[in-house]
């Protein structure tokens, strides 16, 4: 590859016949191709677990749309990941209410427990520590969220309970992603 | 003032604005000061920065009031609002606070400094003490290309880029990503910037995140730069510049607000296309003239080297890139059958038509196609060869969208929410072309196909033929959208140099008016002063090749003068004739060429950034450009070097000899030229092309001499050299904006009447008139349209002068041949094949080596080349074959190389114009070789 030729050519994934078959009918749906970006990589992370550079592109490929525009929307929301994450996601709110009411020490155990930051996975691959603004349970500050479930009230001791059990139910199951 | 105004009050005080526009335009019309960063006068309202708060009192008993924003307030008739309330101007000073805690305080290493418009609104909100103690958020930046610097930590959040570059000039890879307080502006990944209006991002946002890179690394405070007004040299559109000089060399480009054209935005090749005067192949120095002294040549010499000249009859080529004056004079000099407008043979067929079909009344400029509901594009690339015009297109199309808001209450400034409503609707554009570009996205019906194509297609559309199955649906629908449309614009141009389809395009012109009255029309020249070369033809003026054989053999005549032209129309064979033949080429120019390494002498002559002159743009508007810096001896404008010629070629007691300046040269011209169209009217304002802070005014030069150099001046331009004179507000031709707190362009809306209106100080729009009635041959080249495979260039490849600049050579992508399905069927070409083409080039054949690219939207059998190299003339495809393997690798060896060497000439031009600094000239020289 010399300098001249600067089209980059990064390896474009083709998505998988059902993801395909998902993102159809999303479009039958919708009025135009853009509408469905959220729900097609919904699809994709669904069958991914995260968004890759390589499935972004495939999938504005396949809705007609720029590139950049696609990764407005995946970056724009947080329950679209553009980096691997673990099985389970805990997205901790850090908004008023929850600043108010002890997120700051529900972080710091949870920090402790799991010797991880915000934006880390844990090395044995089954949590990833994100933060989010209001979950829209202030009156249960402080709050956080794993996968779709909300859990509030939490203090520092409660939420090292909550993680045990996640872990516990995980062990169980041993059937991957909840999501 | 227009009518639509209404009354408000504004702390009280009665004031006139713009019923249909928001508060904070009518604010800033009436010239008070209200901060600002999200709203733009061309992109309007989105209400993202929460600046422009003010306090809306609901009647005149209304003490208390409430917040509102401007830019996002209708006006009322009666409306009361405070500026200076308390609440509206702390509300103001805590946005800028609150900004503030993420902003890096790097003012003094940001390119943005001394003319940022968030310095400029923090001082105005009175935001002076650092409150914040926390971390700031930061980011990591991107290469966005040659042309765009990145700085993400300056980002505060106002969206002007993305709404810019995305929404207003259909970039796409650009974008804005994240959310909350992570929120990041720019390419989905590293890259060069797509759009070739990235370079306005630099005007756009108002910090200092997208910066001009070429000027970042040759730098200086906008304070200290000398600046003049100029024009665009670059293409037909004649956008206005400012030039911007330190230290004896040019440093920018920036827009300079034109109502009718250009508005707020240039386009790349505008903006960076400046470089070319800074280049190693300018000319510096005289060929064939013997100086008597070792300080440099005198115009005695001149004349004595000259006096070959003395009585002798000489051929005269123009240029369509040199200025309307310079060739007048050069006609005059060598008279008119003597003289050549720097046409082709080819070009000059076009240039006939075009003065046939030429209208002032019927064409219109940029900010009237924006107001076009339905625009018809035949044959011409304008988003390369005239980029401003295809961004007002643009604009245009979002007309029915905009009227669909308005039908539903919506004002037009409203920005996000009249495109949210308009959604996909756009206002119709059709495109027939033998070639594909950047607004076939946005056409309604596309047709791409051969030229013979284009003609039958033109023909069955006059002929209202909606039977021949395969174009009926463009012609049906064309039909239509024309009739029903209230103010259509037809574009075509000169590009594709297609004698048969460019008079087949032209012949539509009449069947169009029939169709629709209102219809107007633009022909697209080539250069930037094509239509200026068009005023000079007459009966008898000559085609560039006629000239020059008739140099050869017309035993009478003594030598060629060729005027800022490379001739690329002529052949090798050509250029060794008139060698052969003995007579004298005398060539005047500020780049060399193949013809300059030829020539017995050359004239180096200033280029745009160095002198005055006059260019004619594709609607015929004569505009004015002044020199930012003067010239450096032996470098003359090329005027001054024409008079000194026509003192040679007369005698000494011409009445050429006592032209000393430009106004003298137009009182000449114009005793000489019936019907001159130009007057230098007297500025006598004498503005400084220096701001009132310039730094190091007496010391620039210290390190060579400490005596204080004589300020040059020439006072015939009515700017000054100097820091001393009138101020830049006092004339419509502004060599910079800038106003008390307001030191980034934003200043400009203290130069218009009104928000988006004319300049104040708006002067006539001088137009052309063509009088040139040649006999028009219908069918003449007919045999010339089938074979020729049409040629595309990047504006980057579009004018000799500016192709060499290596930040335009890094763009290079190397050849494509586009090709249709059918064609690529037929052949076996696979997508990505590497073939070998041998082509005529008319003035030579070769072989050149190009990659298919399949073009499936192209009908039947066709072909188009996409070309890395300047290249002025037609094509013809000989043949085509797979390419080696080793002849891929030679190419691609080749072109790495050539990356490689523009790498190096970048960095070598930097380091050359950085020693160049520590010796600037004492004494630059305004008033001729002899100015002592
Ligand atoms: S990069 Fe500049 S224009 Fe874009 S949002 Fe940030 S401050 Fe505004
Ligand atoms: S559109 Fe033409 S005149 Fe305007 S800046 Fe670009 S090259 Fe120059
Ligand atoms: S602030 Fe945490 S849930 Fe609302
Ligand atoms: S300028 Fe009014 S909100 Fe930004």
């Amino acid at each position: 590859m010399t300098h001249s030729q600067q089209i980059p050519i990064t390896q474009v994934d083709t998505l998988s016949a059902a993801e395909y078959e998902e993102i159809d009918h999303e479009l039958t749906l919708l009025e135009t191709r853009q509408a469905a970006s959220i729900e097609a990589l919904k699809i994709v992370q669904r069958h991914r677990g995260w968004i890759s550079d390589q499935s972004l592109k495939a999938i504005a490929d396949y809705l007609q749309i720029p590139v950049a525009d696609l990764e407005g929307v995946a970056t724009f929301y947080n329950l679209i990941y553009r980096q691997p994450v673990g099985k389970h996601v805990i997205h901790v709110c850090n908004s008023v209410a929850c600043h108010l009411c002890g997120y700051d020490e529900v972080l710091r155990a949870i920090k402790q427990h799991l010797q991880i930051d915000y934006g880390e996975t844990t090395a044995d691959g089954n949590f990833t520590l994100l933060s989010n603004a209001c979950l829209g349970g202030c009156d249960k500050a402080p709050v956080l969220m794993i996968g779709k479930e909300h859990h509030g009230n939490l203090t520092s001791t409660s939420v090292i309970d909550l993680l045990n059990s996640v872990q516990g139910e995980n062990l169980g199951e041993q059937e991957g992603s909840k999501q | 003032m227009a009518d639509n105004q209404l009354t408000i009050y504004i702390d009280n005080v009665p004031v006139l604005v713009n019923a249909n526009d928001n508060l904070l335009a009518g604010v800033l019309s009436n010239k008070f000061d209200l901060p600002y960063f999200c709203w733009h006068p061309a992109m309007g309202s989105v209400g993202a920065c929460r600046q422009c708060a003010v306090t809306l009192f609901q009647d005149e008993n209304d003490t208390r009031g409430r917040l509102a924003m401007a830019c996002t307030t209708p006006v009322f008739d009666g409306m009361r609002i405070s500026i200076k309330d308390l609440a509206a101007s702390e509300f103001r000073e805590q946005v800028i606070a609150a900004m503030m805690t993420n902003h890096p305080h790097d003012c003094p290493v940001c390119a943005e400094g001394g003319e940022c418009h968030l310095q400029d609104m923090t001082v105005m909100t009175g935001h002076t003490k650092r409150q914040y103690s926390g971390e700031k958020r930061t980011f990591v930046n991107q290469d966005l290309g040659q042309f765009v610097g990145h700085e993400m930590n300056r980002c505060i959040t106002c969206y002007r880029c993305v709404r810019f570059y995305h929404d207003y000039a259909g970039g796409q890879d650009f974008g804005v990503f994240g959310s909350k307080n992570q929120v990041y502006f720019g390419r989905h990944e590293d890259g060069q910037l797509e759009s070739e209006f990235s370079g306005n991002l630099v005007e756009v946002c108002p910090t200092g995140v997208f910066t001009n890179k070429l000027f970042s690394e040759h730098y200086a405070r906008k304070w200290d730069l000398q600046s003049a007004p100029s024009v665009c040299h670059l293409c037909s559109v004649g956008c206005n510049t400012s030039i911007g000089e330190r230290y004896g060399s040019v440093r920018r480009v920036v827009n300079r607000y034109k109502h009718d054209i250009n508005g707020y935005f240039l386009c790349d090749h505008g903006r960076y296309g400046i470089a070319h005067v800074n280049q190693q192949n300018r000319m510096t120095e005289t060929k064939g003239i013997a100086a008597s002294l070792p300080t440099g040549i005198s115009r005695t010499d001149v004349l004595k080297s000259l006096a070959w000249m003395n009585g002798q009859s000489l051929i005269g080529i123009g240029s369509s890139r040199s200025s309307l004056e310079a060739n007048a004079l050069l006609k005059q000099l060598v008279g008119n059958e003597q003289f050549s407008a720097g046409f082709s043979n080819k070009a000059f067929e076009l240039a006939k038509y075009h003065a046939h079909y030429f209208d002032a009344n019927k064409s219109v400029n940029l900010h009237q196609i924006e107001q076009a509901d339905c625009v018809f594009i035949v044959d011409e690339d304008i988003s390369q060869t005239a980029p401003r015009m295809a961004l007002s297109v643009r604009q245009a199309l979002r007309n029915k969208g905009i009227k669909k808001a308005e039908s539903m209450g919506i004002p037009q400034w409203q920005d996000s929410a009249v495109r949210t409503i308009a959604g996909e609707k756009k206002s119709p554009l059709f495109i027939l072309s033998s070639q594909p570009s950047k607004l076939d996205q946005e056409a309604e019906q596309l047709l791409l196909g051969s030229h013979l194509m284009i003609t039958e297609v033109l023909h069955q559309l006059i002929e209202q033929d909606v039977t021949a199955h395969h174009y009926c649906t463009f012609i049906k629908a064309f039909i239509h959208a024309w009739q029903h449309a209230k103010s259509p614009v037809f574009i075509c141009g000169w590009q594709h140099q297609n004698i048969k389809a460019f008079t087949h395009t032209l012949a539509c012109i009449e069947f169009l008016i029939a169709l629709n009255a209102n219809s107007r029309f633009v022909i697209v020249p080539p250069d930037a002063n094509t239509l200026g070369q068009l005023t000079l033809l007459d009966g008898k003026t000559l085609t560039v090749q006629q000239a020059w054989h008739l140099a050869i053999t017309n035993p009478d005549i003594a030598g060629v003068v060729v005027l800022e032209n490379e001739l690329n129309c002529l052949t090798e064979a050509d250029r060794d004739a008139l060698k052969h033949s003995g007579k004298k080429l005398l060539v005047i120019d500020h780049c060399h060429s193949e013809l300059s390494h030829i020539a017995d002498v050359v004239l180096p002559c200033a280029p745009i950034s160095e002198s005055h002159g006059h260019l004619v743009n594709y609607q015929g508007v004569i505009q004015h450009y002044f020199p930012a810096l003067p010239t450096q001896r032996p470098v003359q404008e090329n005027w001054q070097w024409l008079v000194l010629l026509a003192e040679a070629v007369t005698s000494s007691k011409s009445k050429w000899q006592g032209i000393k300046d430009f106004h003298q040269l137009h009182e000449q011209l114009a005793t000489d030229i019936d019907n001159w169209s130009i007057s230098t009217e007297e500025l006598a304002k004498n503005i400084a092309r220096e701001t009132p802070r310039v730094s190091g005014r007496t010391a620039k030069s210290a390190n060579q001499s400490v005596h204080e150099p004589k300020v040059t001046q020439s006072n015939d331009d009515g700017y000054r050299f100097s820091m001393e004179g009138g101020k830049a507000s006092l004339d419509a031709n502004m060599p910079y904006v800038w106003s008390p707190g307001w030191n980034s362009n934003q200043a400009i809306s203290k130069y218009q009447r009104q928000v988006n209106d004319e300049l104040i100080h708006k002067k006539d729009v001088k137009q052309v008139t063509i009088d040139y009635n040649p006999e028009l041959f219908e069918n003449s080249h007919q045999h010339t349209a089938e074979r020729q495979l049409p040629i595309m260039l990047a504006w980057y490849c579009q004018q000799y002068q500016s192709q060499c600049i290596p930040e335009f050579q890094l763009l290079h992508q190397g050849n494509q041949l586009l090709v249709s399905n059918e064609w690529a069927q037929r052949e076996h070409w696979q997508q990505g094949t590497w073939l070998e083409l041998d082509i005529d080039f008319n003035v030579e054949r070769k072989s050149i080596m190009a990659k298919v690219i399949i073009e499936p939207r192209f009908s039947g059998l066709h072909m188009a080349l996409k070309l890395d190299e300047y290249c002025a003339g037609t094509a013809e495809l000989n043949s085509a074959s797979i390419a080696s393997t080793s002849a891929i690798d030679k190419y691609l060896t080749a072109k790495e190389d050539q990356y490689q060497a523009a790498l190096a000439e970048k960095q070598a031009t930097l380091v050359r114009l950085k020693q160049k600094d520590q010796y600037i000239p004492i004494r630059l020289v305004a008033g001729g070789l002899d100015d002592a």
